[in-house]
């Protein structure tokens, strides 16, 4: 039954992908194109772009349209909950675990290591982000000016992200 | 920390309204939802401290799946339990669902539109700007000593000039992070022996 072959495609895919939305993107490539054949490769690609200009994290973005191509809503309410289920196992362990041994020694010493691993891994993902979609000057100067921003004013970062995107209209 | 549990009284419906504003306004993946969680659950409501956030970005960096559903599900599941990370993915995954169907249903070529295009050329160095801002403040709070600015820059060299994935990344952090401790203690093991030999 499609609805069951959905449901654990997904949540295969939110078993396996280590790294985020974007890893996850060649996952549900390569199953929902290459093993199910639900949708062509035309097909994910216009998905991948409506799922980058639209708000949300891109795995839900693109199960959900998947999962509508395949089997409507109900297939993207299915594909959702297949990855969503996962999460919730795997975080709430997680969440258990840190919880009931947070104080102990060995806990705080391995925190120790990690704070500026994780604190790397955020501004190493703004600059990779920068190095590959920052083609122009004038978007350099944008960015900039949007740290200024977001480092010496209150502006709310919704604000700062629709009112950008509202230059893009008049400047690009 | 006690301050902290006071302020963790918040609803079920806060939760979620929290979360579906984040979910409505995060183009550009996942990581965007990260300064937005930040600036909301931290800083506006009080419900976590930086160093909580930096430790629950930790777990839910290094689990498999979305970064933005484990980060919602960690963070309502501090707060409220079971229920709350029911309420947090929720709100984090139905807006994305509602739009992603509505493009789907009703407007073909979505993307291709040259408005739209237009739009996320200007959205793409707003959002940039935040995740580095957001590294920036996670850095000036929990970075505290020369260690923690060396693992730091370590790292990011790693992540920038070489293909090494974010688990690898976690795992050298916390065995580095036991290294230094361990050596510290024994460097101080050192020197009490030092003082007892020495009248």
């Amino acid at each position: 039954m499609i609805f069951w072959q959905i449901f654990y495609t997904f949540f295969f895919i939110g078993c396996f992908s280590f790294g985020g939305g974007y890893a996850m993107i060649s996952l549900i490539q390569e199953q929902v194109v290459n093993v199910h054949a639900w949708l062509s490769t035309q097909q994910f690609l216009n998905i991948l772009a409506i799922a980058e200009a639209t708000p949300g994290p891109l795995a839900i973005n693109t199960a959900t349209f998947a999962g509508f191509q395949s089997a409507g809503i109900l297939g993207a309410v299915v594909a959702n909950l297949g990855l969503l289920a996962p999460a919730f196992i795997i975080i709430i362990l997680l969440a258990k675990i840190v919880g009931r041994y947070k104080d102990h020694t060995y806990f705080k010493v391995a925190f120790k290591g990690l704070r500026p691993v994780v604190v790397a891994l955020i501004i190493g993902a703004a600059l990779t982000l920068a190095w590959q979609g920052l083609s122009s000057f004038l978007a350099i100067i944008l960015t900039l000016v949007a740290i200024a921003l977001n480092l010496f004013t209150k502006t709310h970062p919704i604000l700062l992200i629709f009112a950008f995107g509202i230059l893009g209209l008049f400047i690009y | 920390m006690k301050a902290n549990q006071q302020n963790k009284k918040c609803s079920l419906k806060d939760l979620f309204l929290v979360f579906a504003k984040i979910g409505c306004f995060t183009f550009g993946g996942g990581l965007v939802m990260l300064p937005l969680i930040q600036k909301e659950v931290v800083n506006n409501k009080n419900w976590l401290s930086e160093e909580e956030f930096v430790d629950l970005l930790a777990v839910t960096n290094s689990a498999p799946g979305a970064f933005a559903i484990n980060t919602s599900i960690y963070v309502g599941y501090s707060l409220r339990g079971f229920a709350g990370a029911i309420t947090a993915a929720f709100g984090t995954v139905l807006p994305s669902f509602f739009i992603i169907l509505i493009i789907a249903l009703f407007i073909s070529n979505f993307a291709n539109n040259v408005w739209v295009k237009k739009f996320f050329l200007g959205v793409r160095p707003a959002i940039i700007a935040l995740i580095f801002c957001a590294g920036l403040k996670l850095g000036k709070v929990t970075l505290k000593n020369l260690f923690d600015y060396i693992l730091m820059s370590i790292a990011l060299i790693l992540i920038l000039f070489t293909p090494i994935n974010a688990i690898s990344l976690i795992i050298l952090g916390i065995l580095t992070g036991i290294m230094y401790v361990w050596l510290r203690h024994k460097k101080e093991d050192n020197k009490d022996e030092h003082k007892e030999v020495q009248p």
